[in-house]
């Protein structure tokens, strides 16, 4: 098993029209054991900016205590918040200054933008190569089951509460398969006005 | 000079423990690294011998719908090499054993042929003993058992057995490659097993809505219309799998019926 299944977790974003969805699973584990049922993989970053990290839950730890070290300096020094492109960037850069002796997760970041409200999502691997698609992005051990189910479900100028739905139907029909996540899933719907946390029931097991 | 002499020197210039210590130990360890993997004694057949491998993979997905009478079995009809290579885009990998038999299959393509056959020489031989024609639960642990028989040099395929069973109702019998047998309302196989799967489990099994909802009837338009929809989204990502679909549709007391679609073309 690699160590980038140690632990566990999957986290899907979705792009919609001006919104995005992102989504992450629940489940802490240790290999084959479950240590906790309500692990977030999705942290906010600022208003309308949440990044996910999935991989090493240790590494993904470090590696978001780095992240909000340099986001808040950015923000101190440029007295605005940050726009997800910005901090993408920011942690592709701090990836790759561990090139050689990277960090075992990928980031993925989703937000609007705080001015124009374009929605953005990105995922990268462990030494930063940042990959932009305009539907959706998935990261850790479920992102292969998801690609299959999200690349049905999504299709163009979905307003919040449909991306919701295709968010959440993509989660969970990954999470009926992936042993390593599980334990139920939260959806962050980002809109321009709000921000919608809910928490789903999947398989509790 | 004698040649015993020379020689000294030559090894002395190699390992020159006095002036270079570690450029001495680093050609010592050099030396002996080569030693243990290569000894004299391993000739070059030999070595050749080691290295080959039995078995090569060619790609691509297969799934199988079953539904109240009848059975949908789906593949793609493209065949690789190394993953990259696109041998082959019109490959049949499903194979109509008999009237109420397909055998669908993703993996090695020359194991599956041979499946194939082994399968089609049983099934010929029972016809000859007992004047009737195989089921199709008969047939599933018939592939089971011959798969298990060669329980240590597998099969390396991802079978999957669909039909029409004698209660007139659709059957579809996973493998894996050394004979667990399983009977399934729906199945895949193959490399884009992972994303085929989830998506059967959310619109076929219905595993993601909550008790009480209503359930839309699985009817021959929609299974067939879903399995095109998840090939659609595998040829999307999944590079061994594309070219075209090709779908086989067994109804109860009707002839199997051969439908083909062309997928993304690239």
């Amino acid at each position: 098993m690699s160590i980038m299944s140690y632990t566990g977790g999957t986290v899907l974003a979705m792009a919609g029209d001006d919104c995005v969805c992102i989504a992450s699973d629940l489940r802490l584990g240790e290999q084959m054991n479950t240590v906790a049922v309500d692990q977030k993989k999705v942290h906010k970053m600022s208003d309308k900016v949440y990044v996910g990290l999935c991989g090493f839950h240790s590494d993904a730890k470090t590696v978001l205590d780095k992240i909000m070290f340099r986001k808040n300096l950015y923000e101190l020094r440029e007295n605005r918040s940050i726009k997800p492109k910005v901090l993408a960037t920011i942690i592709s850069n701090l990836a790759y200054q561990h090139r050689f002796g990277s960090f075992f997760t990928e980031p993925l970041v989703a937000g609007l933008d705080p001015v124009s409200h374009k929605p953005y999502i990105c995922a990268m691997d462990t030494i930063g190569n940042i990959c932009t698609p305009e539907d959706f992005v998935a990261i850790g051990t479920g992102a292969e089951y998801l690609l299959g189910v999200s690349e049905s479900f999504w299709r163009k100028g979905m307003n919040s509460e449909e991306l919701f739905e295709a968010t959440a139907q993509s989660m969970l029909s990954a999470l009926e398969r992936d042993a390593a996540s599980g334990w139920g899933a939260v959806v962050y719907t980002i809109t321009k006005n709000n921000v919608n946390i809910r928490t789903i029931k999947a398989r509790m097991d | 000079m004698s040649f015993y002499q020379f020689a000294l020197i030559q090894m002395a210039l190699k390992y020159d423990a006095k002036h270079d210590p570690l450029g001495a130990m680093r050609a010592f360890k050099t030396a002996f690294a080569d030693v243990e993997e290569n000894p004299d004694w391993r000739s070059r057949r030999l070595i050749e011998r080691q290295r080959w491998n039995p078995y090569s993979m060619e790609g691509g997905s297969t799934c199988a719908v079953a539904g109240d009478n009848f059975v949908v079995v789906a593949s793609d009809t493209r065949m690789t090499a190394g993953e990259i290579n696109v041998i082959n885009r019109e490959v049949d990998k499903i194979h109509p054993l008999s009237d109420n038999i397909v055998l669908t299959t993703a993996g090695f393509h020359g194991d599956a042929l041979q499946m194939r056959k082994l399968l089609e020489t049983h099934l010929h031989k029972y016809r000859f003993d007992y004047r009737s024609n195989m089921t199709v639960d008969l047939c599933a642990e018939l592939l089971a058992r011959n798969l298990y028989y060669r329980r240590f040099f597998p099969y390396y395929t991802g079978a999957i057995l669909a039909g029409i069973d004698e209660h007139g109702k659709g059957a579809v019998f996973s493998y894996d490659p050394i004979g667990c047998i399983e009977r399934l309302p729906y199945s895949a196989s193959g490399a884009a097993e992972p994303m085929l799967v989830p998506f059967l489990d959310c619109q076929v099994g219905h595993v993601t809505l909550s008790e009480g909802t209503e359930r839309p009837k699985l009817t021959l338009e929609r299974a067939t219309a879903l399995v095109r929809d998840a090939f659609r989204g595998c040829a999307e990502r999944e590079i061994t799998t594309g070219d075209s679909i090709h779908l086989v549709i067994a109804e109860a007391g009707k002839p199997i019926r051969h439908e083909r679609r062309k997928l993304r073309e690239d």
